[in-house]
């Protein structure tokens, strides 16, 4: 592989195991924590019992018995336990009570390891290092991200048992007579030769009256045949295709849109990504909820088409499926935020002109437009009965570079529209919580690495007893979902709700598939915050590899049609 | 007792594992999720397929040897379905109803077909003419490529196309989609769910009456409690209030409750995401659309899409849509006055019902008039 090979297939530079590969190495991190934990949690074990009687839990939460502060009332353990604090209170000037409340991890640890080398231990203590005031920010930090894990938590079960139980909103998918207003699909594409004529055959056997739509494929700057195809199939049907190929400017699909907008005077903008296939009814579907004056953008489904290829892309149905059916369409039936995802979508001319246009320096214009629309009063519908075929990464490092993508353009508009979203007198108060939270999805990555940090640090240094209770709620995070065991669930009812039942079996392995996410979206944040913002580098986006051959002649317009699934 | 603990906790880990690695090696269910692409969501789209079905079995049948186009043939198709091919100027044989008063066959008429009353077709009927359903006769799905006209109290529990008209006595219980090429009449008391045709008319014809177009409106004002707007569009903080004998143009927006009074003319669409009430005499150029109940008063034009997501109801006189600019009618529940004229689609989610005379009040406004109005964006 040459080294420009290399780059290609992970430009990240940071080494990404393939998926079984990935699998061990958990495996055995996992298994060599746990050797690593097991000495301590036996020196636990061993000390409550051979010291005193004393209960060994209330040494080690600094818990005060009301006696203790009583002589007349001391027991014998509670004689031990004094014995055993008096050297510290002595080194400390404090009274030996007040040394077992405020310092009973020292403590525990010197009465174990005997009084003979008090004031080598005492002096070595880490804990007696760490300035109280970092002892709080640390346990501040826990609990704002204990917080956010309880609320984002919530947040997941609500949008599942409201799919589950709820009523469900569908109100334009009935639409099927109308007047249908003038289109444009836009399907921008760089160096898409592969995948783009599909799309535009799939575009030209849709149910819409021709008269009112326009094909426009967006050629952004490719280098490879995506002209060509598109000018093939221009020829085909002129009236309806309307090529636009575009040979300068800035990079990136925004721009793109930009652009191609710019050359667009219909009422609807609609956009399909080259690699997705509609299906016959789609456009209409797609287009019915403008009828609604307040709808600004529309979003459909998106299902993964390369489901069997290996275990990514059936990780990646499986999130997919949660994402949208339970996700987003929750959010349609509460009223709150639905997000316009880029593809399978579209925006209203007149609204896009009211927010000002696609932002080219947006790398995640779809979410920029969401937020844009909703501080200007238009509503974002979600169509989840309006499906269409996607390809997803069926490699890791391009999952990886995907899902950096997408927390980069995620963060970049939360830092945008947070103040914006929170002082804005037009939303609903539900859809400022539900916008905060969904502009956050991608800062949970490094909170609950810092969670995690924080946990082991607090662990060993503090002695706070809430910290029992947190310590456990972690843990089940941890085992659940690295940290968010939310989407889990969303998962699992989305199979349920596909009928896809058997696939719910492999929701167990998702577990890596969150690792590696919460990884990746981790680097990218930090990355993002060092280097983009202390050092004003430019973000770039870049597109996601495509797996399908070019189109032959006379192949169908479904290209997975017929192929057996592969493990 | 390091050693069990490790053991103990792998066996922890693994459990859940093994039906995911199980699944993983030995895949299941790993094809993508089924989108149906060829389905363009067509309210005659299963009629249409039965038609080119049982062509091509007619085609079959009278290609054969014994092919008389005057007799009844019998016959049976690959799935074990009994079929009666009746030939032109044939009646349905009684030997095709059983003691249960049932029909079980799939019947197919050269010409003109009448099942009679108090019967139960449990399979689809098909007529090159017409088909006549006599009272109280529950049928599983019907086409006719002329008229098709059901009696009192009859039943279609899957679907019902006619190439031309489809007429229904009343109280007819239509639970599957009602489509005809030219226009569906309905019966009072009739309910209904789906239904498509270029002209749709409720109980008795409507009135026809001349409207008075001249009346003078006065422009809406804009008033202060505005979030939003521009040259086309106003977006109201609460409830809307358009007074009656006023004109707008443009999109009305209400966060609130929207009453629309008497006479007005909107050059636009209009949305509440409460209750909506538009006055008699209301002239809507674009779509109307509720997040709860919608009252369309007697004798408005509406021309763009009806959509409540709770209860529509329409008075008698009203006119929706028009032959040049079909719509949609949408709602989990539609209450239809007798003398209502509607162009397009109506689709009641739960049910759709025909009501008596309670609701027959004002005169009807005409086609005509909604057919030369602007288009609804």
């Amino acid at each position: 592989m040459t080294l420009a090979q290399q780059q290609r297939a992970n430009p990240t530079g940071c080494w990404v195991p393939p998926g079984p590969a990935a699998l061990v190495l958990f495996f055995l991190a996992f298994f060599l924590s746990l050797f690593i934990a097991t000495p301590a949690l036996a020196q636990i074990e061993t000390a409550s019992a051979a010291t005193i009687e004393v209960p060994a839990a209330r040494l080690l939460t600094g818990q005060l018995s009301p006696q203790l502060r009583d002589p007349t009332a001391w027991t014998k353990s509670d004689h031990d336990l004094l014995a055993i604090a008096q050297p510290v209170a002595d080194s400390l000037a404090i009274e030996p009570a007040e040394a077992i409340e405020k310092h009973s991890a020292l403590i525990w640890k010197h009465g174990h390891i005997g009084s003979s080398s008090l004031s080598i231990q005492w002096l070595e203590s880490p804990r007696a290092q760490v300035p109280p005031s970092v002892m709080t920010a640390a346990e501040v930090t826990l609990l704002v991200v204990l917080f956010m894990i309880i609320v984002y938590t919530l947040r997941h079960l609500f949008f599942t048992l409201n799919r589950l139980f709820g009523e469900q909103r569908h109100p334009y998918l009935d639409i099927d007579t109308a007047q249908w207003p003038s289109v444009t699909v836009l399907i921008p594409a760089h160096n898409e030769e592969g995948v783009i004529a599909h799309s535009i055959k799939a575009l030209l056997e849709v149910d819409y009256p021709r008269t009112r739509l326009t094909i426009m494929p967006v050629n952004d700057r490719s280098t490879d045949g995506t002209r060509a195809v598109i000018d093939d199939l221009a020829l085909t049907a002129p009236d309806v295709i309307a090529p636009f190929h575009r040979v300068d400017g800035k990079p990136g699909k925004a721009a793109a849109l930009k652009d191609a907008s710019a050359r667009v005077d219909t009422d609807i903008i609609i956009v399909f990504d080259a690699d997705y296939l509609p299906g016959r009814g789609l456009l209409k579907q797609l287009v019915a909820p403008f009828f609604d004056p307040q709808t600004g953008a529309v979003m459909g489904r998106v299902i993964p088409v390369n489901t069997g290829r290996n275990l990514l892309t059936r990780l990646l149905d499986m999130e997919r499926s949660g994402g949208y059916q339970v996700d987003q369409q929750a959010r349609m039936n509460m009223n709150l935020v639905p997000q316009y995802g880029g593809t399978v979508g579209g925006v209203r001319r007149l609204a896009l002109d009211d927010v000002g246009g696609w932002d080219e320096e947006m790398l995640a214009e779809d979410t920029d437009l969401t937020y844009r629309l909703l501080l200007r009063g238009w509503k974002t519908v979600y169509q989840n009965r309006s499906e269409c075929y996607e390809e997803v990464p069926e490699s890791w490092p391009v999952r990886v570079r995907q899902i950096m993508r997408w927390a980069k353009g995620h963060n970049q508009v939360a830092c945008r529209y947070v103040l914006p979203l929170l002082g804005s007198s037009t939303v609903s108060w539900f859809e400022r919580i539900d916008g905060m939270l969904l502009l956050g999805v991608y800062l949970m990555a490094p909170l609950l690495l810092l969670g995690w940090l924080m946990t082991v640090f607090l662990f060993y240094f503090s002695n706070a007893q809430w910290l029992a209770g947190a310590l456990a709620l972690i843990a089940l995070m941890s085992y659940a979902a690295v940290g968010n065991f939310a989407a889990f669930f969303e998962m699992a009812a989305a199979a349920y709700l596909d009928g896809s039942n058997k696939r719910m079996r492999l929701l167990p392995l998702n577990f890596f598939g969150f690792l590696v996410s919460v990884l990746s979206v981790s680097k990218a944040t930090i990355n993002q915050i060092i280097f983009d913002g202390v050092c004003g580098r430019s973000l770039v986006w870049d597109k996601t590899d495509r797996y399908r051959k070019p189109v032959m002649a006379g192949a169908p317009a479904h290209p997975f049609a017929g192929e057996r699934v592969v493990k | 007792m390091t050693l069990l603990f490790v053991l103990a906790t792998l066996v922890m880990v693994a459990l859940p594992l093994i039906p995911a690695l199980a699944e993983w090696y030995r895949p299941t269910d790993a094809l993508p999720l089924k989108v149906v692409r060829d389905y363009d969501g067509s309210a005659d789209h299963f009629a249409m397929r039965f038609r080119q079905f049982i062509k091509a079995r007619m085609i079959e049948v009278m290609s054969g040897a014994n092919a008389e186009p005057d007799l009844i043939h019998h016959g049976t198709l690959a799935n074990g379905d009994a079929t009666i091919l009746i030939g032109r100027d044939q009646v349905l044989p009684e030997s095709a109803i059983s003691k249960a008063q049932e029909i079980d066959a799939v019947i197919a008429a050269l010409g003109s077909v009448t099942l009679p009353a108090n019967i139960f077709a449990k399979s689809e009927v098909y007529a090159e003419g017409n088909i006549d359903v006599s009272e109280r006769t529950a049928c599983r799905a019907l086409l006719a490529d002329n008229d098709l006209t059901l009696g009192a109290g009859c039943a279609v529990l899957r679907w019902a196309h006619a190439g031309r008209d489809l007429t229904t006595g009343p109280r007819a219980r239509l639970w599957g989609r009602l489509t005809a090429g030219e226009r569906i009449v309905l019966g009072r008391d009739s309910v209904f769910t789906r239904l498509h045709a270029p002209r749709i008319e409720t109980g008795a014809a409507p009135l026809n009456e001349k409207r008075d177009e001249d009346i003078e409106r006065a422009l809406l004002a804009m008033p202060d409690n505005l979030h939003f707007y521009s040259s086309n569009r106003w977006v109201f903080k609460k409830e809307l209030n358009v007074p009656r004998d006023t004109a707008h143009h443009g999109d009305l927006i209400a966060k609130g409750a929207v009453t629309v009074g008497e006479r007005c003319r909107i050059e636009g669409s209009l949305k509440s995401v409460k209750q909506m009430t538009i006055g008699q005499g209301s002239i809507i150029e674009g779509a109307v659309i509720a997040s709860k109940d919608l009252h369309i008063e007697s004798n408005c034009i509406i021309v763009g899409p009806v959509v409540s997501e709770s209860t529509v109801t329409i008075e008698a006189g009203c006119v929706i849509g028009s032959p040049t600019l079909p719509t949609t009618i949408t709602a989990p529940r539609i209450r239809f006055a007798e003398g209502v004229v509607m162009h397009g689609s109506v689709w009641a989610r739960e049910d759709g019902k025909i009501l008596g005379d309670a609701m027959t009040r004002y005169p009807a406004a005409t086609t005509r008039e909604a057919a030369t109005l602007a288009p609804a964006l």
